[in-house]
């Protein structure tokens, strides 16, 4: 029985010991309501201002589609890759990171044709490559993040030549990324939860959780709400705004 | 005992890391990922009173395996996936061997996946050694649970867990609906020390169906991410052999198993059912597997001497297995419970239960972590499977490369 004990005590001491407060304010989010897409498992999804549309990919048949807000697809790209996990507008483009594939594939906005391929190599686990593709209008260079096993947020140059490194901890994995005026938003699919981030940093400001399986995409629209999609479910979660004014 | 406790401050001390990496190569549309386990762990039994050998009181390798995926293309990828110890433990066996005249065990041939896949058609095709689409506990992933080993019912003592041959699958509605079915050679992971086939020469026929809802459900045991919706899976297999020799020929020797169960000179249906429900962190798995098995011959040691007035020229076993799993996540912990009942033969009298307790200590998920499992049976069947010991310890380190 002493030994039961024993090994009880040793077992609490190592748990209790790991224990980690972040100690950043901590909000819940529930959504407001959401849709079923066509699309198999919706990867990442951006919003563009300028149509009142969307971007998604999915990492199931690795194409890029443009949907109405609503969720309905208007068309898709022709050219397709494997795994695509991240995608963001700049310019005129649309550009999309191809997780398994390690490549960034660079799409014309009006016409949805393939411009540019960027080799983006990442020695990391193969399914746990770049996951998270955003451009951070704060440092002017675009954003990938290695899912996990680790988290490493990489600046990259308009070729995605890397440009400089950041370690991130805190939470298991990270599966999107967004730079939303002057923050970064991160979102974490292990853990269910939206971080804003100092954009400079990258330092966790804010947390709030989020009560979706499998969120993947992360976005907002012209009113700030915030547009998250479940790869698992196929659906389009929309919450209203964030609860706190950023800083 | 003492040795155990020592072990186990050892293990905290030194598992202070949270070491993790996968290599991933890349050529053109060419992927290759290598990645590997490493885990060890001590072992310590209770001995019954009587019980003079403590020789199973030591230290073990549970694992050392290298493992190579790639994709060759779009369509194609593959698999490597090597264990050295059990190559070894092989390669050293026998009387005046390395191995102190252990025998070889041929149902952990070192070979645990050799196979390719093309993804190119409406229906996926693999071809190769790995696991079979057959029982949810053998598909799960042991490594992604607290446990050191899978249940005593899906182990592979009751039936193969590899084989080589074809499988054609098919995922319907965002893979909610997955359906297998292939044909192997029957032998299980004996085919790689066999090389050929028994005497029949017929193959082994295997179909799995499972549903998930509302959403597709990994193969895995514990609900790490805490899912904020019930999601569940229905599973049912079923396998058919027919393994009746001509003449003179018999089953490869050893082919039947420790119980004689995996396979009979006759006729082998095995079938089961599996559900798997997780929410909020907490897991739950059923399995149900029965074995009808149809010996060709009146004189098979199956039927324990039994006439077929008695026997009706048919022996049933069958198992089934409860496990129960909660993750903490702020105290990176895992804890589990799993009892199984099961009974290797109808023809003889008893069966045996047994009660695991699981603890996974997460220093980077399950990827690098310290496992403790407790093992005790709960009722022996001392005909079958004469137990030397009360309970059983085995506390280790799993590393994930």
């Amino acid at each position: 029985m002493r030994y039961l004990i024993f090994f009880f005590a040793l077992i609490t001491s190592i748990v209790l010991s790991s224990y980690n407060y972040k100690g950043v304010p901590h909000h819940k989010l529930k959504f407001e309501h959401f849709i079923p897409t066509e699309i198999s498992e919706p990867s990442d999804v951006v919003y563009d201002q300028e149509t009142n549309h969307m971007f998604v990919v999915s990492d199931h048949t690795g194409t890029l589609y443009e949907c109405e807000i609503s969720g309905k697809v208007i068309r898709k790209a022709p050219e397709k890759g494997l795994d695509f996990e991240g995608v963001e507008i700049k310019d005129n483009n649309v550009f999309v990171a191809d997780e398994s594939g390690r490549k960034v594939y660079k799409y014309n906005k009006k016409d949805l044709s393939l411009v540019y391929t960027y080799n983006t190599p990442y020695d990391g686990p193969r399914n746990s490559g770049f996951e998270s593709l955003t451009y951070n209008e704060t440092k002017k260079c675009f954003i990938m993040i290695s899912e996990k096993n680790p988290i490493v947020i990489f600046e990259m140059d308009e070729n995605f030549k890397v440009l400089k490194q950041y370690p991130f901890s805190g939470v298991r994995d990270i599966s999107a990324a967004r730079w939303y005026k002057g923050q970064m938003y991160l979102l974490s699919d292990m853990d269910m939860s939206i971080m804003r981030c100092d954009p400079n940093t990258y330092e966790v400001k804010e947390e709030y959780s989020i009560n979706v399986l499998n969120p993947e995409g992360l976005a907002f629209d012209k009113n700030s709400n915030i547009i998250i999609t479940s790869d698992k479910l196929s659906r389009i979660y929309y919450f209203k705004n964030l609860p706190t004014n950023n800083e | 005992m003492n040795k155990l406790l020592g072990i186990s401050l050892l293990l905290s001390v030194a598992a202070t890391t949270t070491v993790s990496a996968q290599y991933t190569l890349t050529a053109g549309e060419n992927v290759l990922e290598i990645k590997g386990i490493v885990a060890s762990y001590y072992q310590y039994q209770m001995l019954k009173v009587g019980q003079t050998s403590y020789k199973k009181n030591n230290f073990y390798i549970k694992d050392a395996q290298l493992d190579l995926v790639g994709r060759h293309g779009k369509n194609i990828e593959f698999e490597l996936q090597v264990d050295f110890n059990d190559l070894a433990i092989n390669a050293t066996a026998g009387a005046g061997g390395l191995g102190g005249g252990a025998a070889a065990d041929p149902f952990a041939p070192g070979v645990k996946a050799a196979y390719f896949i093309y993804k190119g058609l409406p229906i996926q095709i693999k071809l190769g050694y790995d696991k079979l689409p057959y029982s949810m506990g053998s598909m799960d992933d042991r490594y992604n649970n607290s446990f050191w080993s899978h249940g005593y019912l899906c182990d592979g003592n009751f039936f193969a867990r590899r084989d080589l041959g074809i499988t054609l699958s098919k995922s319907l509605w965002n893979k909610r609906i997955n359906m297998y079915g292939g044909v192997y050679s029957g032998l299980g992971e004996m085919v790689i020390g066999n090389a050929d086939n028994d005497a029949s020469g017929n193959p082994e026929y295997v179909g799995r169906v499972d549903v998930s809802y509302p959403s597709k459900m990994d193969y895995t045991e514990v609900d790490q991410i805490g899912v904020p919706t019930p999601i569940f899976r229905l599973g049912a297999n079923v396998r058919y052999m027919n393994k009746t020799q001509n003449g003179t020929s018999t089953i490869p020797a050893g082919s039947e198993g420790t119980y004689g169960v995996r396979i009979v000179d006759g006729e082998n249906l095995k079938y089961g059912f599996d559900a798997n429900v997780m929410y909020k962190s907490i897991s739950l798995q059923f399995e149900s597997d029965f074995n009808d098995l149809r010996p060709s011959k009146a004189t098979d040691p199956i039927f324990e001497g039994t006439s077929s007035n008695i026997n009706h020229n048919v022996v049933h076993a069958g198992g089934t297995q409860l496990q129960l799993n909660y993750f903490w996540k702020h105290i990176s912990s895992v804890f589990s419970v799993r009892y199984e009942n099961i009974n290797y033969n109808d023809l003889i009298v008893g069966k045996e239960e047994w009660l695991t307790i699981g603890y996974a200590y997460q220093l980077n998920g399950f990827k690098n972590c310290i496992k403790f499992n407790y093992d005790h049976p709960l009722t022996e069947d001392t005909q079958q499977d004469p137990i030397k010991y009360n309970a059983r310890f085995r506390l280790g380190w799993q590393l994930t490369f």
